[in-house]
């Protein structure tokens, strides 16, 4: 494994963030932006420390996983990528170039240096830490405000949109997958109580680059987890509240039945994607947390009722990409 | 447009990077929550059984049907024991609920079927057998499909406490 990637693996908790670059030969290029994770055969991030030890072997440690599966391939899809030169005759005439040259003459592991082609190179222009959205919690009444929270951390575990501006506007062109420590040693766990529905946020580093060389164009980009702001003050997002959806799982047919005292918990990478997840210098990304153990639903109920209900938005509880609380 | 096959690594540093397809030889066609799924479950005495499920389902993602055996608890401590099972072919809406019955739409779980592209709603009897808190982190389905055996594992982590403390956590916090 290349060093660059390996010391990006252990800043990352075992992502690894990476822009595509297709160049058509048409001369069309986009810009696609992946992450991929380093897992061992049980879907576990490989330790920073197995990964330096084994140097440049790291085959027998695990494989890339990517986001869209455990397949790790990735499909090229114009829906997904951000166009930042349209095609032309003189850039199909430069891109066969590279292509060729790409293909004959390869420098090495840790690049490809095309003899007649550009380099790309890149400069951070602006940079801000906003609150973003990280999950959602909803609750009815019944609930042991003690024990009943949402939790995130103590490492990040969020997907954020990339966003490309060549001049047209912004464009969603794929995400990058942010996981890394806070330095705390306890989880950001936001207490819940009665009757409860807001997005939850925090406050991650939200970069804005400018990219000159071969193709000219803005990239905004999420840098990591910062903490700074720290966590959601219900109320202070009226766009947050989404209480309204509550209270009616009478009407829900993926509905789930818990009893006084009882308690129930979920973390998933199956949680919803947030379309608005940050705004930044015109860029509106969406977020989608959770591909670990690292968010967490953590619901208690009391003795004030009989019985408690939570239900899904897509399908039962156990499954479904929200959650959500109350008969009604 | 046709996009050709330059791929340059554009992040921080320049670096190339190959996609690499894992292997899954041996697995079959089983699946069923990602992440995990927990509970707390106060009981107000030894010996005191609740049924527990979420509802949990397993889904048969393949073309041929495939045949359960059984379901064991993993990584389980003593004091909390499995004492039953059964399958909803129409999943219901347990969460967890107090006591453990079979009901009349139950099935045995050791020789139910899962036809292709279907689910179904696993549900466990689980037992207390002494004071404390005692828990296991996950479950762990055998089955058999196209005349092998296999078996698929779900962080469905279970805590039972008795007599019941102020609060009972499931096992994953």
């Amino acid at each position: 494994m290349a060093s660059v990637v390996a010391a990006a693996l252990a800043k990352n908790n075992g992502w690894v963030n990476l822009d595509l670059m297709e160049i058509g030969a048409n001369g069309e290029t986009a810009i696609q932006s992946i992450a991929r994770q380093f897992t061992d055969g049980s879907g576990q991030a490989v330790s920073a420390a197995a990964i330096q030890s084994a140097g440049a072997n790291t085959s027998p440690l695990g494989h890339w996983a990517g986001e869209e599966g455990q397949q790790g391939s990735t499909t090229v899809n114009p829906s997904e990528y951000a166009v930042v030169r349209q095609p032309s005759a003189a850039a199909a005439k430069l891109a066969a170039a590279r292509i060729r040259d790409a293909t004959v003459s390869p420098t090495g592991a840790d690049g490809v240096t095309p003899s007649s082609g550009c380099i790309e190179e890149a400069t951070v222009v602006a940079q801000t830490s906003i609150d973003t959205v990280v999950g959602e919690m909803h609750t009815a009444n019944g609930i042991d405000s003690a024990h009943t929270y949402f939790a995130y951390g103590n490492t990040a575990d969020s997907s954020l949109d990339v966003g490309i501006d060549s001049g047209s506007g912004w464009n969603v062109s794929g995400s990058v997958h942010i996981s890394n420590g806070s330095g705390h040693t306890n989880a950001e766990t936001w207490p819940i109580g009665d009757q409860f529905g807001y997005k939850m946020r925090s406050g991650f580093l939200h970069q804005k680059w400018q990219y000159y060389g071969c193709a000219t164009y803005y990239e905004v980009k999420t840098s990591k987890w910062t903490l700074n702001p720290d966590g959601l003050v219900p109320g202070s997002e009226p766009a947050d509240y989404v209480h309204n959806l509550d209270n009616n799982c009478k009407n829900n047919p993926y509905y789930a039945r818990f009893y006084p005292g009882q308690s129930w918990s979920r973390s998933s990478n199956a949680f919803t994607h947030f379309t608005l997840g940050f705004s930044v210098w015109g860029f509106e990304g969406g977020t989608q947390s959770g591909a670990s153990t690292y968010v967490q639903i953590h619901y208690k109920w009391n003795s004030a009722s009989s019985v408690y209900y939570l239900c899904g938005n897509d399908d039962y509880i156990a499954n479904a990409h929200r959650v959500y609380a109350g008969y009604g | 447009v046709l996009l050709a096959a330059l791929v340059v690594a554009a992040a921080a540093a320049a670096t190339t990077f190959f996609l690499v397809r894992p292997g899954n030889p041996g697995h079959g066609s089983l699946v069923g929550f990602e992440g995990t799924m927990g509970f707390g479950l106060p009981l107000k005495h030894v010996g005191d059984r609740v049924s527990v499920s979420g509802p949990y389902l397993v889904k048969n993602n393949g073309s041929q049907p495939l045949v359960l055996d059984r379901v064991v608890p993993v990584d389980a401590q003593s004091g909390i024991v499995l004492r039953g099972d059964y399958v909803l072919y129409r999943p219901d809406h347990l969460g967890s609920w107090p006591g453990y019955r079979v009901p009349q739409n139950g099935h045995p779980l050791h020789g139910a079927t899962v036809a292709p592209h279907t689910r179904v709603e696993i549900v466990l009897g689980v037992e207390v057998t002494k004071r404390g808190r005692h828990s296991w982190q996950g479950v762990r389905v055998f089955y058999r499909q196209g005349g092998q055996t296999y078996s698929h594992d779900d962080h469905l982590g279970v805590e039972v406490c008795a007599p019941p403390p102020k609060n009972c956590p499931t096992p994953f916090d």
